[in-house]
């Protein structure tokens, strides 16, 4: 069954394409949750509230291409998630940025292993992993990082440095040299 | 970092998403089955409209109906009930082996008649053959029969009545000028403050020109 096909099906209520659906993109998107929540439990429930949301909004979506129903739920799963720790997490709690310090080198990451990075990833605080998921990963701005997360943009910024300078000293510690 | 190595990131991590990993997916798809699949708000709606819409009609059917049944009770052209055979009134001066025949049910109602050996049969008799000295039993117009060979209804056959419309004719009274409340008349009186004009003036009677001297 093709994706177009698979969404007319759920955007006719069918129960069948709906675990088809949920068979074929949740694994992605429990990843995804768990990237933002770092808890199984709650991105578990974070994941049911993101497809219930999934199902009852489909006959909004309209299908422009492969590869478009994947990203619009994942829009929806980042968002639940941010609903999540919005309700748990204080992100204006951050220090002033520091503007002395030089934005660390990352480039020696390219030989990391994919799935060596996405457990550094998770190993980052709560505020500084949120606003590089959203940065770096989802790619969007400061300013929209900052109306999502209801921080300022220098909030924004200042979070985003950090989490760059603890994810290579956490690399550091794990034994991976990526030069100075 | 670089744009360069920011796009190394998003495609490591995006590379690691797309990993099988172990998670409780069926359970969470059981969980989500247990829950409702789309909100049923629709599905009451539906079922307000359409009770709404039974009761709409059913009320204007029924108007309708009303309103035509009463429209012939005015022509006079409603439909008259046809007398039931067993309610048929026999004629009194008939034989009364004649009027029981007249009493017996119609053929459709033939199968449900049960014979009887012992069946009361009232017969309507005119008021000058009923004045009868009751010793002369052997008058065939007796008003009981007690025991008939024949098959009957077990239902004592009614009398039908005819029911007379009699105007009720009154005289109302004329309408009487009666108090509302029965009033009585206060005897004792209590006043805070008195008044010049609640002090009567004294009457200079004898005895009053009595009592004031005395006073005095």
């Amino acid at each position: 069954m093709t994706e177009a096909e698979l969404i007319k099906k759920c955007q006719r209520d069918s129960r069948s394409a709906q675990e088809e659906l949920y068979t074929r993109y949740a694994d992605r998107l429990y990843r995804l949750a768990y990237r933002y929540i770092k808890s199984e439990p709650d991105a578990e429930d974070v994941l049911m509230l993101a497809f219930a949301k999934v199902f009852s909004n489909i006959r909004s979506f309209s299908y422009r291409g492969e590869g478009s129903l994947e990203g619009w739920m994942r829009r929806i799963v980042v968002n639940e998630a941010l609903m999540w720790l919005r309700r748990k997490h204080n992100f204006n709690m951050t220090e002033s940025l520091d503007t002395s310090q030089h934005e660390p080198d990352l480039l020696a990451y390219q030989e990391l292993d994919a799935e060596d990075v996405y457990q550094f990833v998770a190993q980052l605080p709560t505020g500084y992993r949120t606003v590089f998921n959203l940065s770096v990963i989802e790619g969007f701005n400061h300013a929209e990082i900052a109306e999502m997360l209801q921080i300022s943009e220098n909030t924004s910024r200042s979070q985003l440095f950090k989490a760059k300078s603890l994810l290579k000293k956490l690399l550091t510690q794990e034994g991976y040299n990526y030069g100075t | 970092m670089e744009p360069n190595t920011e796009k190394i990131f998003q495609q490591k991590i995006r590379e690691a998403e797309q990993r099988p990993v172990y998670w409780q997916k069926d359970t969470l798809w059981l969980r989500m089955d247990m829950k409702p699949r789309r909100s049923h708000r629709h599905l009451y709606l539906a079922i307000a409209a359409s009770f709404m819409l039974i009761a709409v009609t059913g009320i204007y059917s029924y108007r309708h109906l009303t309103g035509k049944y009463e429209a012939l009770i005015v022509q006079g052209a409603a439909p008259k009930k046809q007398p039931n055979k067993l309610e048929a009134v026999v004629a009194p001066h008939a034989p009364l082996e004649k009027s029981i025949a007249i009493l017996q049910p119609a053929e459709d109602q033939s199968k449900k008649i049960k014979p009887a050996e012992n069946i009361a049969v009232t017969v309507a008799i005119p008021v000058h053959e009923s004045i009868v000295d009751t010793q002369t039993a052997s008058i065939p117009t007796v008003a009981t029969v007690d025991s008939v060979a024949a098959t009957e209804q077990t239902q004592t056959p009614r009398v039908a009545e005819e029911k007379k419309i009699r105007p009720i004719v009154g005289v109302i009274p004329a309408p009487e000028q009666q108090p509302l409340a029965t009033h009585r008349e206060k005897k004792t009186k209590f006043r805070i403050l008195r008044t010049q004009k609640d002090e009567s003036p004294i009457e200079h009677t004898e005895e009053s020109k009595l009592v004031i001297a005395r006073i005095n």
